[in-house]
């Protein structure tokens, strides 16, 4: 309260400072005169009355600047003082202001926007319910070398009750279903989740409501099939909502129509709700056990699929909560050896497994914006190192008059950290704009972009910033002013006193350290560049021009019997095929370089060997249409194709991939021999008839893998992608193509259409992203730092000048001075670059997650940056040296 | 009869000045005339060092200040004490006693 009191008095006092004083001045000169007229009663002359009056009372101004010390502003006058100061100066230096406004605007903008990306990404919580609880399940298992797997329903079935760490869970299954109605047939991305998964996630609708366990009983269904006792519900997704109902207030509670059967629609999700993914348009209930009630031992334990999210316990952390799930896993080992012996499942926090992958980048992308500040920092001490040695003679005449070094120095730093608020507001301004950019260019693949936005911790986070760089600019100069001795700066003049000694030593670091943090960003963009173009030129392993790709979801009701599936695709191929403009047309289950698409991973073992009592190493499995092979341009090594001759009739067939045939069959060709595939329904041997070069099909960072194909026409797969080779511009077919799925069943849309290079573009975009962004900052590194060094020589040429002018009166050349003064420029780069090297070389390896075929030391890269710096090093020098040069000796030797 | 010299600690004077406006308002050089007063004539409050007290705890509301006439006809500046400045100045007096009495017993052990 004292506090509040004093500092409201000391404001209010700022605004009345002259009535103050007349105030204080009246009351004393009033004391004293009653004083005067005690002494006169006590029989003293006037004059001797006044004179031993005011002897007692002491020095009259003394006592009035005491009691202004107290009443006035104190040091809320001295701060306003302080700052109209420096406005004035600033705006008598537009120069000066406007080029260090924009410097730290560049530098604390960047920041800005890098910091509430990070923010929103990786430092809120999730936007669910304590959501610091959630965790996802996955299964590893060392010995078969396999990391982050799904879980089985069987497993989960168990797991999910396992005392002590799962206050709710459920699990999910990301599939595709087929709405029909008024509209044509669409098909959407639909989310199978057990009735826990609301609840668990703790979300509410945006409007109506969610369904819980008790109203989805006997929602059993099977992954691609679905039949359901009693109300079907579905939640629809806000994007759903509004491509498809048009936003329509009625669509609570209305039927639609999935896959022919009638759901009722029960709620609507809000648009920021993303889980499973953005993509998911619908969330279907799930009666897990009850889709496999008629298996005899329960769900299955070795199809690993699900996803499974988890709400901890209250008060069990994660690592109580993981022994225990540890111990879990090997009782359930131990139970049934067969499917999980050597299997353990891990608990990893939600917001790890969706931030996790992004933090490297995002990591690097801080640490290069720390860099450019530090850079942008650099330039402005020394600009303010210049302006200070301009008003050397000001600062000494302030001391001379009484200003003490703190008042000085204080007066100092305030105009600084004016100049750095000024700059930070103008970072901020600039940060929006930067951001909105950010993020409209930013890969998909980057979570929670729609999250991100500048929240009270990001102005807290600039303004902490921006003060931080007001100091940091301001100290050198500060403490240089404070001490200044006035004969010996009268003496000089002022401003050659700057030239020599701890200000130019100064001013020569801050460009060493510049250059040195340049180096390190050009080396850093310099890696992920080669990084890219290593990647791009990785051959993917078949022919990726040309190639439409899309996605067709077969309805189980329709074609889930018989050869119906089979059926379908034979004919849908056959039309395709004869459409002008296209040269072949296959389906396979899962799509090289996109991550959509069933991976089933199934057991497998040489045929006579015993089947494995221990959980048995798995392999990819594919089916696929004859034509594959051929559209994709994989070629074969061995054996044959598929034919039309391969049906269910005929023995069952696999083509293997290379690398599948080595590690199986070491030594020996796998034409002719036998594999045994666990397949649910088709467990027997099938014979391998072809061997197939390896491709890439996670990715173009992957490595080839081990693969086995099987005819579509002996195992008929509902799901499949179909990729068209076409003689032209795939996308000029698209209408062509849909009108043909449309002709053939207009319930059956086509989806996800996309061509082969677009999805590779797709999977690389995250590191065109990461290349795009450091270069950038690498460049705006190497323009400031350029500038930094142009400024040093410039100024040291003009501050020389006089030198100059008795060196070249003293019979210097053009070439002489110009050796001078590159030599000096030049040192300085050298240091730099130096300094730069070895700093590059210590933190490059930090980047190595980030990096593709390239070591983070690659002595290339360095000697590139360097090489790059010392060019525009050269070009920065090289103007000012003109300059010395073109110094006229008698006017340099005038100008004292 | 001599008079010491007002070798006051700050707080002290501020208690004194607290004291001598609870009994009244009064002006500057009447603050210092009351006080020696009430102190028999003991107690000069030396002058330089009367104004920056009373400006400080007038900063710090516990003394108000307005001008006002003296019956003298003359213009002055006169002080009322406040309520939050009675308190305080009620506390400073407590304060003042457990000091005296702790003073007192270090003095009647030695």
């Amino acid at each position: 309260m004292k506090w509040f009191n004093i500092f409201s008095a000391r404001l209010r006092a700022l605004f009345r400072r002259e009535s103050v004083l007349q105030d204080i001045e009246e009351e004393l000169r009033v004391h004293v005169e009653m004083e005067t007229e005690t002494n006169i009663k006590r029989g003293m002359s006037p004059d001797e009355a006044r004179a031993a009056a005011l002897k007692s009372f002491g020095n009259l101004g003394r006592n009035t600047e005491l009691g202004y010390d107290i009443r006035g502003g104190g040091g809320l006058e001295t701060l306003w003082q302080d700052l109209r100061y420096g406005v004035r100066m600033l705006m008598k230096n537009p120069g000066f202001t406007l080029v260090a406004v924009v410097t730290l605007a560049l530098g604390i903008g960047a920041n800005t926007a890098i910091f509430s990306v990070i923010n929103s990404i990786l430092l809120n919580p999730l936007p669910y319910e304590q959501a610091d609880r959630l965790v996802m399940v996955w299964d590893n298992n060392a010995g078969l070398g396999r990391q982050h797997e799904d879980p089985s329903p069987g497993n989960y079935h168990d797991l999910r009750d396992a005392p002590g760490i799962f206050e709710s869970s459920a699990a999910w299954y990301v599939t595709a279903r087929t709405l029909t109605g008024e509209q044509d047939a669409e098909q959407v991305q639909c989310a199978l989740v057990t009735p826990d998964f609301f609840t668990t996630l703790r979300v509410q609708a945006a409007s109506g409501g969610l369904f819980s366990a008790a109203e989805t009983q006997g929602a059993a269904m099977t992954v691609t099939t679905q039949y359901a006792a009693g109300d079907r519900l579905i939640v629809i997704s806000d994007a759903l909502w509004r491509r498809r109902f048009g936003a329509s207030p009625d669509t609570v509670g209305r039927t639609i129509t999935i896959n022919g059967a009638d759901w009722r629609v029960q709620g609507i999700m809000p648009p920021q709700f993303a889980l499973p993914n953005r993509e998911v348009d619908m969330w279907m209930p799930w009666d897990l056990p009850r889709t496999y009630v008629s298996r005899a031992d329960g769900p299955p334990r070795s199809s690993r699929f699900l996803k499974v999210v988890g709400r901890l316990q209250p008060g069990v952390t994660l690592e109580q909560a993981q022994a225990k799930l540890t111990a879990f896993s090997t009782t359930l080992a131990e139970r049934h050896p067969k499917e999980n012996q050597g299997w353990q499942s891990q608990l990893t926090p939600m917001l790890e497994e969706q931030v996790g992958k992004t933090r490297p980048l995002l990591l690097l992308l801080l640490a290069a914006v720390a860099m450019v500040l530090l850079i942008a920092c650099a330039n402005v001490a020394s600009l303010w190192l210049t302006s200070a040695a301009g008003r050397q003679r000001e600062a000494a005449v302030r001391a001379a008059l009484g200003a003490t070094h703190t008042r000085l120095a204080r007066q100092w730093l305030t105009e600084t950290l004016l100049l750095a608020l000024l700059g930070g507001a103008a970072g901020l301004a600039l940060a929006r704009c930067g951001l909105t950019a950010l993020l409209a260019l930013a890969p998909a693949s980057i979570p929670r972009l729609d999250e991100v936005t500048i929240d009270r911790r990001v102005l807290l986070f600039t303004f902490a910033v921006t003060v931080l760089t007001g100091l940091l600019t301001g100290l050198f100069p500060a403490w240089r002013n404070a001490r200044t001795e006035l004969a010996t700066t009268m003496k000089e003049g002022g401003e050659k006193g700057a030239v020599s000694g701890s200000s130019q030593r100064l001013r020569h670091a801050l460009v060493v350290a510049e250059i040195a943090l340049a180096l390190v960003l050009l080396v850093g963009a310099g890696l992920l560049t080669r990084s890219f173009a290593r990647l791009i030129a990785v051959e993917p392993g078949f022919q990726t021009r040309n190639l439409l790709t899309m996605h067709i979801f077969l309805n189980g009701q329709t074609y889930g019997r018989g050869k119906a599936a089979a059926l379908y695709y034979q004919q849908l191929l056959e039309r395709l095929r004869a459409l002008p403009g296209v040269e072949s047309a296959a389906a396979v289950t899962t799509l090289p370089m996109s991550q959509a698409g069933q991976d089933l991973s199934r057991p497998f073992w040489r045929a006579g060997e015993p089947e494995p009592t221990a959980a048995a190493d798995k392999v990819s499995m594919r089916m696929a249409t004859p034509e594959y092979f051929p559209t994709l341009g994989i070629p074969a090594l061995a054996g044959r194709n598929f034919t039309a001759q391969d049906t269910e009739e005929t023995p069952p067939v696999v083509i293997v991939s290379e690398s599948f045939a080595r590690k199986v069959w070491p030594g020996a060709p796998a034409l002719g021999k036998q594999l045994m595939i666990d397949y649910p329904n088709r467990k027997y041997a099938y014979e391998v008839v072809g061997v197939t070069r390896d491709i890439r099909y996670y990715g173009l960072k992957s490595q080839p893998q081990a693969e086995v194909f099987v005819p579509h026409a002996q195992i008929a797969y509902l799901p499949m992608n179909v990729v068209v080779r076409t003689t032209t511009d795939p996308l000029q077919l698209v209408g062509a193509v849909r009108q043909v799925a449309r002709d053939l069943d207009p319930a059956q849309p086509i989806s996800e259409v996309n061509t082969m290079e677009r999805l590779i573009q797709r999977s690389i975009a995250p590191d065109r992203f990461a290349l795009a962004l450091l270069s950038l900052l690498a460049a705006l590194a190497l323009l400031l730092a350029s500038v930094g060094i142009y400024g040093v020589l410039s100024y040291t040429v003009a501050a020389r000048t006089h030198e100059i002018g008795v060196r070249m009166a003293l019979g210097a050349t053009t070439r002489d001075v110009l050796r001078m003064t590159l030599g000096e420029g030049m040192g300085l780069a050298a240091m730099g670059i130096a300094l730069g090297l070895l700093a590059a070389w210590a933190l490059t390896r930090l980047m190595q997650p980030l990096l593709f075929g390239v070591g983070a030391t690659d002595p290339l890269t360095f000697l590139g940056g360097a090489l790059l710096l010392t060019a525009v090093a050269w070009l920065a020098c090289y103007l000012p040296a003109r300059r010395a040069t073109k110094v006229d000796p008698l006017q340099a030797l005038r100008h004292d | 009869m001599t008079q010491p010299k007002a070798d006051l600690l700050q707080g002290t004077l501020d208690m004194l000045i607290l004291k001598a406006l609870s009994l009244g308002p009064l002006h500057g050089y009447g603050i210092i005339q009351r006080l020696r007063q009430l102190s028999d004539e003991l107690f000069e409050v030396e002058q330089g060092s009367l104004y920056p007290a009373v400006y400080r705890i007038e900063q710090r509301g516990w003394i108000s200040s307005k001008w006002g006439v003296t019956e003298t006809g003359r213009r002055a500046k006169f002080y009322t004490l406040t309520k939050a400045g009675s308190k305080q100045g009620a506390a400073e007096e407590e304060s003042w006693d457990r000091l005296a009495l702790a003073v007192a017993k270090v003095r009647k052990a030695v």
